[in-house]
């Protein structure tokens, strides 16, 4: 959903527990990602390549912020170093075992770190969940979805 | 993983008296600065036999044994390494009048907050040991990251945020490229990598690095009393650290069985004559207790290593009494340093 300045993404699953903390050796959080490829139409699912990086939106449910990221390859992800590109903002809630989050940022990018939301285009896009707390999923350790469709009408 | 140079430490357990001061001179150069580096001892001080620290590290498993590495056991900092606390020194020992004007609970030294549960610390059995007296026994063992050969840390990390520097052979992890995975912690037998729940990611022993690089010793080995370090590069054969591995032979790696190749050695302590009813020709601390820490390669037996500590005790007690004939001894020269520069050759 989009207002012409701001795109929102709404999340909702289901989630026994709020593992909500990275407090201790042993806590994990939950988390979920979305990939688009940050120039090129197509890219390699896992991270990306050198030649056609992708465009990461992480959540965890322990971040004050999520995190724009960057990445051109396995092993590669990290969150972009301009503060012009973290400009996402969200909401999040659990209750009675339902996650409910929220993802916003402006349509246009905040650098060239980031994707542009152009309305009339179409972009790849992909998901990927962790689940937190005694599945200690993070890193690669995770749910992914192969490349989605995302129309900005 | 091939380097250019490799640091080594030796450290003498014979001189070792357990004092701690490695620890604190490493605790307030590295790991003081925020709340999430409470509960971290880079270089720690256990108390063998004992439960180490963290607790019970030597079963919790690495990469090199466990196949489900997912099954490998993150143990709580409250648990497994230690909620730190405070006493209330102010209460107990700056009142007006002393303890009469005091209730009972404001003149006792009480730690704030209190340990609950199954609580735990790095030095939580120290001193506690084995036998029964006379012959009860225990010695100290300090342990810093061993900065391996093969470092599984750096082989559990996904993101190449730990790496073994080329220069010295140093291992460390990159405070920018961590994510707090802590699969390194997974991997590690050692668990000398610890998370900062803080920061929210991993942290570990830098061997002073930035000393390292002016030729200064590390803080545990330059502050220590008993002067117990021997620190030099695996191939300066003008060092002490390469003469008591490589030639004297008497330093020995700690749990080489976990295919790491670490680079702290350690020379295994001798100990006073068993009393039953008489002294007797056994040794205090039994060989077989060492032989479980201590060892020289990874596919060594545990006959073996008792052979070889026995030979080590051969050799020290053979020197030593040639010293005290009025003899020279190199071994003892090298163990007796007159300076820190005898001692740190890097």
């Amino acid at each position: 959903m989009h207002n012409g300045n701001d795109i929102f993404f709404f999340y909702q699953w289901n989630a026994a527990t709020e593992n909500n903390s990275v407090a201790d050796y042993p806590i994990f959080a939950d988390a979920i990602a979305m990939e688009i490829p940050l120039f090129t139409e197509e890219s390699i699912l896992c991270m990306g390549a050198m030649d056609k990086p992708v465009n990461i939106i992480f959540w965890r449910a322990d971040l004050p912020v999520p995190e724009n990221i960057v990445a051109g390859g396995m092993g590669t992800p990290q969150i972009s170093p301009d503060e012009a590109s973290q400009n996402i903002r969200h909401y999040q809630k659990w209750k009675d075992g339902i996650w409910d989050v929220i993802i916003t940022r402006p349509m246009a990018a905040g650098s060239e770190n980031q994707v542009s939301f152009v309305r009339g285009k179409n972009y790849r896009i992909a998901f990927a969940y962790w689940k937190g707390g005694a599945y200690a999923e993070r890193g690669g350790h995770k749910i992914v979805s192969e490349w989605q469709y995302l129309s900005i009408r | 993983m091939p380097v250019q140079k490799q640091v080594r430490m030796v450290a003498d357990l014979n001189k070792c008296l357990g004092c701690h001061t490695c620890t604190m001179a490493c605790k307030t150069m590295w790991t003081d600065r925020n709340k999430g580096q409470m509960h971290m001892y880079w270089n720690n001080v256990e108390t063998r036999p004992g439960k180490g620290y963290p607790k019970d590290w030597e079963t919790q498993g690495g990469w090199f044994n466990t196949k489900d590495k997912n099954s490998i056991l993150l143990a709580s900092i409250n648990e497994g390494y230690g909620t730190p606390w405070e006493y209330n020194y102010d209460q107990v020992l700056k009142t007006n009048g002393g303890d009469a004007s005091e209730s009972v609970s404001e003149s006792v030294l009480t730690p704030s907050p209190r340990p609950s549960g199954n609580a735990y610390a790095s030095n939580w059995d120290e001193d506690v040991g084995e036998g029964t007296f006379p012959n009860s026994y225990y010695f100290y063992l300090p342990r810093i990251c061993n900065h391996c050969s093969d470092p599984p840390c750096v082989d559990a990390c996904p993101r190449q945020a730990v790496y073994k520097r080329k220069e010295d052979g140093i291992v460390l992890v990159d405070q920018k490229r961590c994510r707090g995975y802590r699969y390194c912690i997974k991997g590690c037998p050692y668990k000398k990598i610890y998370y900062n729940p803080e920061e929210k990611i991993s942290q570990k022993c830098i061997f002073c690095y930035p000393r390292i690089e002016q030729h200064k010793g590390n803080l545990c080995a330059t502050q220590c009393v008993g002067r117990i370090h021997h620190v030099g590069f695996a191939d300066d054969t003008a060092s002490g650290a390469y003469k008591l591995v490589n030639i004297w032979k008497v330093a020995l790696r700690l749990h080489p069985e976990f295919k790491t190749e670490p680079n702290v050695f350690y020379i295994p302590p001798l100990s006073p004559p068993v009393y039953s009813p008489q002294l007797t020709e056994d040794q205090r601390i039994p060989v077989e207790v060492l032989a479980n820490l201590f060892g020289d390669t990874s596919d060594q037996t545990h006959d073996q290593r008792v052979e070889r500590i026995k030979e080590i005790f051969r050799i020290i007690r053979t020197e030593r009494e040639k010293v005290a004939k009025g003899e020279r001894s190199e071994l003892i020269d090298i163990l007796i340093p007159h300076s820190e520069a005898d001692r740190i050759k890097v």
